[in-house]
């Protein structure tokens, strides 16, 4: 795989923090809401599955990309 | 942690294009307002037409590249206030945020806390803090002002907060005043380090677990757990031990520390404000004071005046406690001038007491006489009372102890040696009888060496 240029490394690292905030800020929800509002918690959890599968994505491009530096 | 007050009077506006961070901003902001969504820049610049909004949270990236700034402008253009939120890292983005006009720029990840920070310091921008600050400190004073203008950026956040002034001059007074300020919902942990044994400290900061040592019948919270989303006072914090020092050091870089006899890791998010009326950096060269915990307390340092440095503020004070209490009393200009010319050693809280001793008297008209008794006898206490040579010597600590000693000495005595009576006598726990006991015995005490 080649090497990420400085602008795709830099968007990179966006979707990562973009990702990590929306993962932390879920996981906040659930913990704070699991027993009073089960039903936004019903909605959150598969979209936090993904994104976590998401972010695995993110994490082995960077991995890569940091190897090949 | 606690969760900030409902406010269901706020309307905000939350951009953001991802589904799952919108929904979970969404779930947190709903505490403070009602919350409208938009997807795209394009429908949160119509919202922003049809509806009137309080504040707005806007991520930067949305349907394409910076499209949020767009949305920073029109919010500027109708005087709202906007707080970006972005993963980019790179300075320029931001630089640009702020030139367009957003008020906050929240760099993502980032978590709850970090949202109730900026909205807290929403609600502070649209009331007067300086002017609440200047009234209750009842000051003109250009330094105590510039001072106060420090205390009102030290609101938001979490950096630690260092009070520093002689005795009297209002350091609780104003550590109070800021929790007033930061939210009264969350707790206010007071603790006067110079107050309690060094041996007992440690408990009660760090708290214990039963039998950790001799008396701990139970387990109890330390006062750095209670205090977890709020705010740790430590007065008087001088009065330390190097020992001490080191532990709490760690604990507060970390935010996590050991209960006494446990194997349990305890968080605590708290904001520590600590006072003095010592020098620390003197304290610091003497080796009495480590220089890394000092550097952990100083995030803000606000030093309050004496009372002698603010004469422009003395006839004012004067005035307010006169008015205080509802039997009033009125000096004769004589008085008040002599009032004017005394040094206050012991700062407000003397000035205070002085007014409360002249009101309590049969007079309505105080006249100079009057004052010069109070002022006296003022005097005459203040030396009497504590022999502070002794003290600076000896430290404080062991000054405390040495009376409490000789106290509880005198009152055994009186007892004929009665331990029941003399515990009664001054409410006094067993454990603070035998701690106590065990320093008269330390000290080569009467009662103890005949028993």
């Amino acid at each position: 795989m080649s090497k990420l240029n400085e602008w795709q490394n830099s968007s990179l690292t966006h979707d990562i923090n973009s990702t990590l905030s929306a993962l932390l800020s879920a996981l906040e929800v659930v913990n704070d809401e699991w027993k009073t509002n089960p039903e936004l918690v019903d909605k959150i959890l598969p979209l936090t599955t993904q994104k976590l599968d998401l972010l695995q994505e993110q994490m082995r491009l960077y991995r890569n990309n940091s190897q090949n530096q | 942690m606690m969760g900030p007050m409902k406010d269901k009077q706020m309307n905000i506006l939350l951009v953001e294009d991802d589904l799952l961070a919108r929904l979970s901003l969404k779930s947190r902001l709903e505490y403070f307002g009602k919350v409208t969504e938009a997807e795209t820049a394009a429908l949160a610049i119509n919202q922003l037409e049809n509806g009137q909004f309080d504040l707005a949270f806007v991520d930067l990236d949305l349907e394409r590249e910076l499209a949020g700034l767009e949305v920073v402008k029109t919010l500027k253009a109708k005087n709202i206030h906007s707080i970006v939120l972005s993963g980019r890292e790179d300075d320029s983005v931001i630089t640009a945020a702020y030139q367009l006009g957003c008020n906050d720029f929240l760099s993502k990840p980032f978590t709850k806390n970090a949202i109730d920070s900026v909205i807290k310091k929403y609600h502070h921008s649209k009331t007067d803090l300086l002017g609440q600050l200047k009234a209750v400190l009842m000051t003109e004073d250009q330094d105590l002002k510039a001072q106060l203008k420090i205390i009102e950026q030290a609101l938001f956040g979490d950096h630690p907060i260092l009070l520093t002034g002689e005795s009297g001059t209002g350091k609780t007074f104003l550590a109070k005043y800021i929790h007033q300020l930061v939210g009264l919902d969350r707790p206010f942990i007071h603790l006067n380090c110079a107050e309690i044994s060094e041996s007992l400290i440690e408990s009660e900061l760090f708290g214990h677990e039963k039998g950790s040592f001799t008396g701990a019948q139970k387990s109890k919270k330390g006062l750095m757990e209670l205090a977890d989303g709020g705010i740790l006072f430590l007065d008087e914090i001088a009065t330390l031990s190097l020992n001490l020092q080191k532990k709490l050091l760690k604990a507060i870089e970390e935010k996590t520390f050991y209960p006494l006899g446990s194997e349990k890791v305890v968080t605590s998010n708290f904001r520590l404000i600590s006072a003095t009326c010592e020098d620390l950096q003197k304290k610091v060269q003497a080796g009495e004071f480590r220089e890394d915990f000092l550097f952990r307390l100083e995030g803000f340092n606000i030093y309050l005046k004496a009372l002698r440095e603010r004469k422009a503020d003395l006839d004012n004070l004067i005035n307010h406690f006169l008015k205080k209490n509802k039997r009033r009393i009125v000096l004769s200009s004589e008085a008040r001038a002599e009032l004017l010319a005394y040094s206050w050693p012991g700062n407000i809280r003397e000035l205070q007491k002085v007014i409360e001793v002249l009101r309590s008297s049969e007079k309505g008209i105080v006249e100079k006489v009057d004052v010069c008794a109070v002022l006296k006898s003022a005097v005459s206490n203040s030396k009497s009372q504590v022999n502070i040579e002794e003290v600076l010597a000896i430290g404080l600590s062991a000054y405390v102890e040495k009376i409490e000693a000789q106290i509880v000495e005198q009152v055994l005595r009186n007892n004929n040696d009665r331990v029941r009576k003399t515990l009664s006598d001054l409410k006094l726990s067993n454990n603070t009888f035998y701690r106590i006991m065990t320093n008269i015995k330390c000290l080569g005490g009467e009662s103890v060496k005949a028993k």
